[in-house]
């Protein structure tokens, strides 16, 4: 019976986050996106716990371009899995206004939660950017946390 | 350090921690402000503010409380921030008051 709630658990998490991941596109075209982008796994940073005695969760994320882009917007939210259905935690965005050369990293270290209790609960992270790039609005797909972390960490 | 890679550099990861540590005294010390802010948020729909180098526009955005920090530059970079709503006033009150403290506490670059 356990073995079939967690079972149901986690092809619910799995169906919501497919959902969730489908591919999108600035256009119709589905040219490969010349950009990259790497979202940290939701940690509780030891360092912050250190300077300031409370838990707080976090997930950070970056995006690297091969050509010249510019007005770069890098957007970064924390999700946590529920039992019918992810919820989101917080959306933090980063918009860049000016131009940004080919691998030089746009950056979005400002998404973060304090912990409420102590309760253990599944979290992930997502990221997304849009930037334009050769006369044109360009989206990059979303991309999420390699693993979905068990943390000590109600929010 | 924490137990995985992190993408900061040590002088980010000293500005993380700048930035928290000033996000729990303001939380603290401004937390009779920001509930005069969150009484006046929740019965007009949106509150602005400026605050050092950026001016914050508050508001409400379907099921979610949303922000905006505009830099006084334009050569800056600008940041915004969507949380859900609770249903529960006193649970509003309370997350608005951590949305309000965040906006204020700084940004990590």
């Amino acid at each position: 019976m356990r073995k079939l709630k967690h079972c149901a658990v986690f092809s619910i998490t799995v169906i919501s986050i497919a959902i969730f991941v489908y591919p999108v596109y600035s256009n119709a075209t589905t040219a490969k996106s010349p950009c990259r982008i790497e979202v940290s796994i939701a940690h509780i940073s030891k360092y912050i716990f250190l300077k300031t005695g409370k838990q707080a969760i976090k997930v950070d994320a970056f995006s690297k371009c091969n050509v010249t882009q510019s007005k770069v917007t890098l957007t970064v939210e924390l999700w946590k899995v529920g039992s019918f259905g992810n919820h989101l935690v917080v959306l933090r965005a980063k918009r860049s206004p000016g131009v940004t050369l080919p691998g030089r990293q746009v950056e979005n270290f400002n998404t973060f939660v304090f912990c409420k209790n102590n309760e253990l609960t599944n979290y992930y992270g997502v990221a997304y950017s849009k930037a334009f790039i050769a006369g044109k609005w360009q989206f990059a797909r979303h991309v999420l946390s390699r693993k979905i972390t068990p943390l000590e960490c109600g929010t | 350090m924490d137990s995985f890679e992190s993408f900061l550099t040590p002088q980010q990861l000293v500005r993380e921690s700048e930035v928290l540590s000033e996000f729990c005294r303001l939380i603290v010390e401004e937390r009779s402000r920001y509930e005069n802010q969150a009484e006046i948020f929740l019965e007009t729909g949106s509150f602005s503010r400026i605050n050092g180098n950026y001016s914050f526009k508050y508001k409400m955005k379907d099921d979610r409380f949303v922000w905006h920090a505009k830099p006084i530059s334009p050569t800056e970079n600008s940041y915004s921030s969507e949380v859900p709503i609770p249903e529960a006033k006193v649970d509003k009150i309370e997350t608005l008051i951590e949305f309000f403290a965040q906006s204020e506490a700084g940004f990590i670059n």
